[in-house]
């Protein structure tokens, strides 16, 4: 065995008397779930028709799929989290990181050595699941697919709890995300097929809905870079294509110390911000829609497309926070070369602005493709310019906020600023709901100004809406301005040099 | 050899070390004095590329750790203060484990195993779990990991803390062996006695500062450029009066029969003084040099500062 901490995992955890347990644990499970389904067709009052087409909750295989997709990631993602959490807790990390084991050897020993008992435990299950599949004449290229994204999605899950592993020293912070993450995982794996939108290969991030379809239909197609191809190769190219820069994020940081980490560089962030817009071109379809859904995908596809960019604006917005100490040294310099704004320790306003830039570039040359959407008066150029820019200010104003409560070095910065964030957005929603007032409806919407969703109105100038909206920005411009200037001049630090003697 | 050349480490507000400046020779055993808060850990932090500088660099047997970490880690022992070790693992398997960590050849493993159970006394739990051991004896297990490899610099932060006497004497006894084999050490403690008489240079920090540094002699004859003696006499004598008024004297302190005094002259002078008191009707019953400890020397460098 090569990797020395993979093998470390694999003694502790595969000792005689755990992998029994394991074992027996994983056939009862095999065995309550066969009683289950037994049940489950009774009530049904119906008769397992083998090798005929039905639903997929007729096959018991479908069932085991089921607890499999929900088992294994969770497993690898539970591992995941607390890998290196927990040898941060233990301090026991600094001695592994100051080995000569590389950044690629642990990510492959805390990818793969903490769940290892749960794929031992999976892997069973799965062979008793195959079994039943051939006895019901499932075909054998659907059960292929389905395991082999259940590897790659569990491997890209178990990925993202390696890198938020990264990033903390709290149990209780990777509960937290254990949560979030799941359920983000979960709402997408239920997310069926879109014919709202002219983005259709999105589905393909949903893997369970695919495979409850693909026992007894044929494989859905879905289009991309205009040509169809089952999903299942979508699904697998876009798991695969989040691993990698998981990856990327990983490898860059687990050796370092915690105070010093930044997911991704600025080029890297950059690079990640044209690879998502050039996939989104690539998923967008508006030929390939259904007749009753097409007009109204081609009217929202500006829509989607700007919700898109705001989610990928705040990755790279968080992906490139810079470390307190980083931010510290980046003041320094800036008092003495304006360059270093270019620098990978500042904050990342610059960088923000690029991605927005290549957002926009994109939907440029999506317009100039699409005639359809290019035709569109609400959609014009200038429109998603206005849009994209009025994010681009909300999106550096949250984000430069969440560098602020980095550099204040107070306890939890990022979970205490994305909770402060969290709070302003949810009163925000409330008070356009609640005080929906009919003497004051301009109301509602003065207050959403103070969120991005203006980006996506059109308003016209001179309307009590556009001034609202004017005013916002202006104000959130204000603040940006404000919190860079803050951290521009940095903390007071003792500038005693000392009289040190050399030995 | 351990080359800190400008290492400096600033956090919002606060300096923690502040260009530093030492060179370790090979060989020495370099003890790293100073408070609570000194930045005694940041510095070895650093030393074994834990964490980065904000400025400076830190070379170990002439490779920048920073620039190539993995290449100048394979020369670096670490230990920390407090820490864990990993419960699920044999004595020998977590050797092991780190013996590979290190990239050590094959078949030098087993017998390096071996080896260092038998230096840190652990040969009777050589198969049994970690989880069984006492506190001590992780402690020991800690520095058996730290030289699985022999490293040629051994950079230990604290690493007497908790540690009962026995495993106290044991962890010295085995670093005097470590530096007659020729590795260099830079152990950091605030108590000063457990470097004394072990350590053949110190650094005194301060405030992130290196306050002092260099070999223990030569810092000894540097801060006492005058001597302490002590006299005690029989009979009423005005010590204040009659010690006062020798010729390089200073600071006399009299308490009852005895009296302490700086005297800043050379041996003939000092030889000649029980003559002079004794003219003066003084009957001495004692006269002779207090020796300064490191101790001494540390108070008066660090202003007497809490330790």
């Amino acid at each position: 065995m090569a990797n020395p901490l993979l093998k470390r995992f694999l003694r502790a955890e595969l000792r005689g008397s755990r992998l029994l347990i394991a074992g027996g644990i994983s056939l009862f499970l095999c065995f309550l779930l066969r009683e289950a389904h037994n049940e489950f067709l009774g009530t049904r009052n119906m008769e397992l028709r083998i090798g005929r087409a039905g639903d997929s909750e007729d096959y018991l295989f479908y069932w085991f799929a089921v607890l499999q997709w929900i088992v294994l990631p969770l497993w690898c993602l539970v591992s995941s989290l607390h890998a290196v959490t927990s040898e941060r807790q233990m301090r026991t990390f600094d001695f592994v990181r100051t080995t000569r084991l590389t950044s690629r050897e642990l990510l492959v020993g805390y990818l793969l050595g903490p769940p290892v008992l749960g794929f031992v435990t999976v892997g069973l299950s799965i062979i008793v699941a195959i079994g039943i599949g051939v006895r019901e004449g499932v075909p054998g290229d659907v059960m292929a697919i389905n395991y082999v994204e259940l590897i790659v999605a569990s491997l890209m899950i178990g990925l993202l709890g390696l890198l938020a592993s990264t990033l903390i020293d709290k149990s209780w912070i990777a509960g937290v995300m254990l949560v979030l993450v799941f359920v983000a995982f979960g709402l997408t794996l239920s997310a069926g097929p879109q014919n709202g939108t002219a983005f259709p290969g999105l589905f393909a991030f949903s893997a369970l809905g695919v495979i409850s379809g693909r026992i007894s239909f044929e494989a859905p197609l879905v289009p991309i870079f205009d040509q169809a191809v089952p999903v299942w190769v979508l699904t697998l190219v876009l798991y695969a294509s989040c691993a990698a820069w998981t990856v990327l994020g990983i490898v860059r940081n687990i050796k370092k110390d915690r105070g010093e980490v930044r997911i991704f560089s600025n080029l890297q962030a950059l690079g990640f911000a044209i690879f998502a817009n050039i996939v989104l071109i690539g998923m967008l379809s508006p030929t390939n829609i259904s007749a009753i859904a097409h007009d109204y995908a081609i009217s929202n596809a500006g829509v989607d497309f700007l919700v898109m960019n705001t989610v990928l604006l705040y990755a790279v917005g968080l992906t490139t926070l810079a470390a307190a100490e980083r931010l510290q040294v980046w003041c320094r310099r800036l008092r003495n070369r304006w360059t270093a704004v270019f620098s990978t320790d500042a904050p990342p306003l610059l960088w923000l602005t690029l991605a927005a830039v290549v957002g926009f570039a994109t939907y440029a040359f999506i317009a100039y493709s699409s005639s359809e959407i290019g035709a569109l008066e609400d959609w014009h150029l200038d429109r998603i310019a206005l849009g994209l820019a009025t994010i681009l200010v909300y999106v550096a104003r949250d984000v430069l906020f969440l560098q602020w409560c980095l550099a204040t070095r107070m306890r939890y910065p990022l979970a205490k600023g994305v909770g402060l964030i969290s709070i302003y957005y949810a009163s925000a929603l409330l008070f356009s709901h609640f005080w929906n007032s009919p003497a004051i409806p301009q109301l509602p919407i003065a207050l959403r100004e103070f969120t991005p969703a203006s980006a996506f109105e059109r308003y016209d100038y001179g309307d009590p809406e556009w001034i609202g909206m004017a005013m916002q920005l202006a104000l959130a411009i204000v603040f940006v301005l404000l919190t860079l200037r803050r951290l521009g001049t940095g903390p007071r630090v003792e500038t005693v040099r000392s009289e040190s003697v050399a030995a | 050899m351990i080359e800190l050349q400008n290492l400096r480490k600033e956090y919002p507000e606060v300096v923690a070390v502040n260009d530093l400046q030492v060179t370790i020779p090979p060989g020495e055993v370099y003890g790293l004095i100073g408070p609570n808060g000194a930045g005694k850990t940041t510095t070895i932090r650093m030393a074994c590329g834990l964490l980065t500088p904000t400025s400076g660099s830190a070379k170990i047997c002439g490779v920048d750790v920073h620039h190539e970490p993995e290449r100048a880690q394979s020369n670096i022992g670490y230990l920390s203060d407090f820490f864990s070790v990993y419960d699920d693992l044999k004595v020998w398997e977590y050797l092991d484990y780190f013996a590979h960590a290190y990239k050590m050849p094959e078949q030098r493993i087993k017998p390096r195993i071996e080896e260092v159970i038998q230096q840190v006394g652990l040969e009777v739990k050589h198969d049994a779990f970690i989880k069984g051991l006492s506190r001590g004896m992780k402690q020991r297990l800690g520095i058996a990991r730290a030289v699985i490899h022999k490293p040629k610099v051994l950079l230990l932060d604290e690493p007497a803390s908790g540690l009962d006497p026995k495993s106290r004497v044991d962890l010295r006894n085995l670093l005097l062996s470590l530096r007659d084999e020729g590795s260099t050490v830079l152990i950091s403690s605030h108590i000063l006695s457990e470097l004394e008489g072990f350590c053949t240079s110190i650094g005194v920090m301060e405030k992130g500062r290196m306050i002092c540094s260099g070999r223990i002699e030569q810092i000894v004859a540097d801060e006492t450029k005058f001597r302490v003696i002590r006299v005690t006499w029989i009979g009423e004598v005005n010590a204040g009066g009659i010690f006062g008024a020798i010729p390089g004297v200073t600071d006399v302190v009299a308490q009852g029969k005895e009296a302490i005094f700086r005297f800043s002259g050379g041996d003939d002078a000092l030889a000649e003084i029980p003559g002079a008191v004794a003219a003066q009707g003084v009957k001495l019953l004692s006269f002779g040099e207090v020796k300064q400890t490191v101790e001494e020397i540390y108070l008066k460098l660090s202003k007497n500062e809490v330790m």
